[in-house]
């Protein structure tokens, strides 16, 4: 399968919108999580968050500012996309706006008609961020497809739409990822445990679990057979693999499923490992995913990793959106030349060796970065992301 | 494009005779008292795979139940195709709504504990697809998907898309499950859109098919058209039906939610419109069920505008023959 030209790019961070916010800011090593508790979890729970500047921002909000950064990017107007495709990718769609509708702290305790009411609400909830993603261009979509795979969805919507532009059921791809925190879900990963204490630490021994972020990214594409228009990278399909040899929803600990979503991106971009100059991690910072991503990144590249970044520590989990944020920053290491570092890298024992840098690596030439993401279940992405001058 | 028989799971029926039992499952469906019937009296050994002791009611029993259903289906699509299945696409349109059912079970108003139920299973849609994966012992894609009343014929179309891409068998289909948070939602749907609530049938269940690009012993229909329009296009549709005219003068079964579109231009072709218990998100799929092993019925058409403006076409033809 051929790849997909990435023409347009769009971002919206806990750095504020726009792409070149969010990279600056990466580069600079600037911090997006906060301290604040807007979720006013108790003082058991202190925990960071990557909040989005608006605290008051929609999932729908901040996907449509997105598009329209990533439509800009590719100098396209909205009445001229002719026959396209929109590929969703959201894992809690408008859960802000469910955890309004129930206000727990003026009850002093829960009013569980007020909550099975919002329940109800929710199930739209879903179906209005496509609703209002659809509206936003003009209903005019041939396609739309709204992905469910938990943290690895956008992969699996990129997916979807690399497979549409090649057989040409779609002329163009908007392919659209956002998640947005709330309430709920803050109170639900901390009552699971899944929250670091302080910070995410990738594949450090001492890593405590994963913090959690909010963002959208959004990317306009074109089949590889549109000639004529400027790119900025090319975008192999995916490999996709599932986890379920040992248990339904847990991933495999030993990295077998994520070894083989990998060799499937590999195979889809026509690529070898050696190919390979960069590596954006899922590492999450939980102790059984980094092992498992590690695992199978080494058993594919040896020992001699190729340089490697990690977002969260900086931005933390974006959820249904990370694969997205990664891809975003996979296209801008193409054009900056710049692999930013990861915080925390210089504290990892030297025997800890994953290919983070603890310094930004400048002017490298770098011409297919492979992105992970990783989904909860033991659902596994993997892509590889190409300069526009590699071969195909 | 190939369709296998459909492998479902009713209140009511007798599951483990699954939808061989035609009669079973088409009286399930028309049953009109399927909302307030439940299978809680599913017992774990009438099936005998070690697999179900080990699923784990994860985040709650709301992890369990209309994953259940499709699991125990997905079972016996494994002794059909015991080594042939990959890819999984799983439609439910309110598989999140599967809390309200744990809230109401938990009977406890204390703060900490609803945000256990409400927060551990946000990944609930995607876990339907992870626990018929297990059951299939299938490693390759697998995704949920959610679509409003037209996700099952979403998932057909998702799975026709991994066929033409070289896939050789895809399951797809959905579950669903009545929960008091899929009545709530269907309450402010109504509400929201001004409409008058009619009571409904609504039922819980899974329906699950096996696409394939070649016909094979399973196999109960060859897929003749499976497209989708903006409602902007309806005149479209309206060629497409035109066109249809001399296949529907023969036995033809018609599901459509496009009743005025439908009957206006074709109703007096003698196509039969109908409707059978909300099975929510894959109520669009039960026509298909309804007329496996029907010997007169020559085409079956759906059409389905979803709450995206999106009319959905169907067009099969039963295989003779099969099982």
């Amino acid at each position: 399968m051929q790849p997909a030209k990435l023409i347009g790019l769009g971002v919206s961070s806990p750095y504020g919108n726009g792409v070149e916010q969010f990279w600056n800011s990466i580069c600079l090593g600037q911090s997006g999580m906060t301290n604040a508790d807007p979720f006013d979890l108790g003082p058991e729970h202190e925990h960071m968050f990557g909040l989005l500047p608006d605290r008051l921002a929609t999932a729908a909000g901040i996907a449509k500012l997105s598009i329209d950064e990533a439509l800009q990017d590719a100098q396209l107007k909205k009445e001229d996309l002719g026959k396209f495709g929109i590929y969703i990718a959201s894992a809690h769609s408008e859960s802000r706006r469910l955890s309004r509708y129930v206000d727990f702290k003026s009850s002093g305790n829960c009013d569980l008609n007020a909550v099975l009411d919002a329940v109800g609400k929710q199930s739209l909830l879903s179906d209005s961020l496509v609703d209002s993603i659809d509206s936003s261009l003009e209903r005019k979509a041939s396609r739309i497809r709204n992905v469910k795979a938990a943290c690895a969805s956008p992969l699996v919507a990129l997916d979807l739409a690399i497979r549409d532009l090649n057989s040409r059921r779609v002329d163009l791809a908007v392919v659209v990822a956002v998640d947005i925190l709330s309430r709920i879900g803050s109170a639900g990963f901390a009552s699971l445990g899944a929250l670091a204490s302080h910070s995410i630490r990738p594949f450090s021994p001492e890593r405590d679990g994963t913090l959690i972020g909010e963002g959208a990214a959004a990317f306009i594409l074109l089949p590889w057979s549109e000639s004529g228009q400027v790119y900025r990278a090319q975008v192999h399909q995916p490999g996709l693999s599932g986890d379920c040899d040992k248990h339904p929803i847990q991933s495999n600990p030993t990295g077998a499923g994520i070894e083989r979503s990998i060799r499937l991106a590999l195979t889809n971009a026509r690529t070898s490992p050696d190919a390979i100059n960069a590596i954006i991690y899922h590492a999450t910072g939980t102790p059984q995913n980094d092992d498992a991503e590690l695992s199978a990144t080494k058993r594919i590249f040896g020992s001699n990793l190729p340089h490697a970044c990690a977002l969260k520590p900086l931005i933390g989990h974006t959820m249904g959106a990370a694969p997205a944020m990664s891809l975003a920053a996979a296209a801008m290491i193409l054009s900056s030349k710049i692999v930013p570092a990861t915080p925390g890298v210089e504290r990892l024992p030297r025997d800890c060796d994953s290919g983070l840098q603890a310094r930004n690596l400048s002017s490298y030439e770098c011409k297919n970065i492979l992105v992970n993401g990783f989904g909860f279940g033991g659902i596994n992405a993997s892509t590889i992301i190409s300069g526009p001058q590699e071969q195909v | 494009m190939y369709l296998s028989h459909p492998v479902c799971l009713f209140p009511g029926m007798n599951f483990a005779a699954w939808i061989d039992d035609r009669s079973a499952a088409i009286n399930c469906l028309r049953d009109g008292d399927v909302f307030q019937r439940d299978i809680d009296g599913l017992s774990w050994n009438l099936i005998d795979d070690s697999r179900i002791q080990r699923l784990p009611l994860w985040g709650g029993r709301s992890a369990g139940r209309e994953n259940m259903f499709a699991f125990l289906c997905a079972l016996e699509v494994a002794r059909r195709y015991p080594d042939a299945i990959n890819d999984v696409v799983l439609a439910s349109n309110s598989a999140a709504l599967s809390q309200g059912y744990e809230l109401e079970i938990a009977g406890s108003q204390d703060g900490w504990h609803l945000f256990n139920v409400f927060a551990l299973p946000y990944a609930l849609e995607s876990s339907l697809a992870h626990t018929v994966s297990y059951a299939l012992n299938s490693t390759g894609t697998r995704f949920s998907l959610s679509d409003g009343i037209a996700s099952g014929l979403t998932s057909l179309s998702y799975a026709r898309d991994l066929l033409e891409d070289g896939c050789k068998t895809v399951l797809f289909g959905g579950a669903e499950q009545i929960s008091r948070g899929v009545k709530e939602a269907i309450r402010y749907d109504k509400a929201i859109k001004k409409e008058k609530i009619t009571p409904a049938r609504y039922s819980e269940g899974a329906i699950l098919f096996v696409a394939t690009d070649s016909p094979d012993k399973n196999t109960a229909y060859e897929v003749v058209s499976l497209d989708e329009w903006r409602h902007s296009e309806c005149e479209t549709i309206r060629r497409v039906m035109f066109a249809t005219a001399g296949k529907r003068a023969n036995s033809t079964l018609i599901y459509t939610n496009l009743t005025d579109l439908v009957a206006s231009e074709f109703g007096k072709c003698g196509s039969k419109i109908f409707e059978i218990g909300d099975l929510l998100g894959i109520t669009c799929l039960t026509p298909l069920v309804h007329c496996v092993g029907d010997a007169d019925l020559n085409h079956v058409f759906i059409i389905l505008m979803s709450e995206l403006n999106i009319i959905h076409y169907l067009e099969v033809r039963p295989i003779r023959g099969s099982s």
